[in-house]
């Protein structure tokens, strides 16, 4: 359905704009990336206000906005993988969120591991990028230590809902940085033995 | 002016802003907002 809905898009901008090549390949590439996302967050928001989660899910979406694009993290190949394991991934932030009390030793715990992984590991960049320079890495694992910092001192000071449920989406996050990093080292560990 | 040409200009600046979003998507970030992503054209590739 989603490949059928960018089609249907790129068509109507082909058939009404004078398209380079180039410009042709951008444009669907962003198309893919807008109606995916865009179409994955509806479904998911429906599916979260249904069980009288809606307002947790867009803190979810939201704090994950803001780090997901610095630390990058796990893709997965289909669609509907992708909308199975995101929507586990915010169900479970909502369920810490709902029945773990944020202490301070767990907060302290939790800081000290975020950084931690988000200081060693992030970015674990998409396989579908280019190859970025060490400049740009640095300068998204900053952003991402920054983002995580801010976060923490907030939910510190506020107490706001959206503070805790995003502490609990940076955990998840990097969790899944160190499952990530698993899955690299294993694909290149079998290469090296399938190469030998 | 053209009525048909009035009605293609929203559409137009839509397409200049996404065709413009592209490489900012690229060089800005290193992962979508939500997992799952395509591959990044080559014409992209080069722009970091």
């Amino acid at each position: 359905m989603n490949t059928y809905i960018i089609n249907k898009v790129y068509g109507i901008f082909q058939k009404t704009q004078d398209l380079s090549e180039v410009d042709g390949i951008k444009l669907k590439y962003v198309l893919e990336m807008i109606i995916n996302d865009v179409l994955k967050t509806l479904i998911m928001f429906v599916g979260f206000s249904l069980i009288g989660e809606g307002l947790a899910f867009l803190y979810c979406c939201l704090s994950l906005m803001l780090i997901r694009n610095f630390s990058g993290g796990l893709h997965l190949k289909t669609f509907f993988g992708c909308l199975l394991f995101t929507s586990s991934f915010f169900g479970l932030s909502v369920f810490f969120n709902n029945y773990i009390t944020l202490t301070l030793p767990i907060f302290v715990i939790l800081f000290f591991f975020n950084m931690f992984i988000m200081v060693l590991l992030s970015p674990i960049t998409s396989r579908q990028r280019p190859e970025y320079s060490e400049k740009k890495k640095f300068h998204f694992k900053s952003m991402s230590i920054m983002i995580v910092i801010v976060h923490f001192t907030f939910y510190f000071v506020s107490k706001h809902p959206y503070f805790t449920i995003a502490i609990w989406v940076y955990t998840l996050q990097s969790i899944q940085l160190l499952i990530t990093l698993g899955g690299i080292t294993y694909e290149h560990k079998k290469n090296i033995k399938n190469a030998a | 002016m053209n009525i048909k040409k009035i009605l293609k200009m929203p559409l137009k600046m839509i397409c200049s802003l996404l065709i413009m979003a592209a490489p900012i998507i690229v060089t800005q970030g290193c992962g979508t907002f939500i997992w799952g992503e395509p591959k990044c054209p080559d014409c992209l590739k080069t722009m970091e």
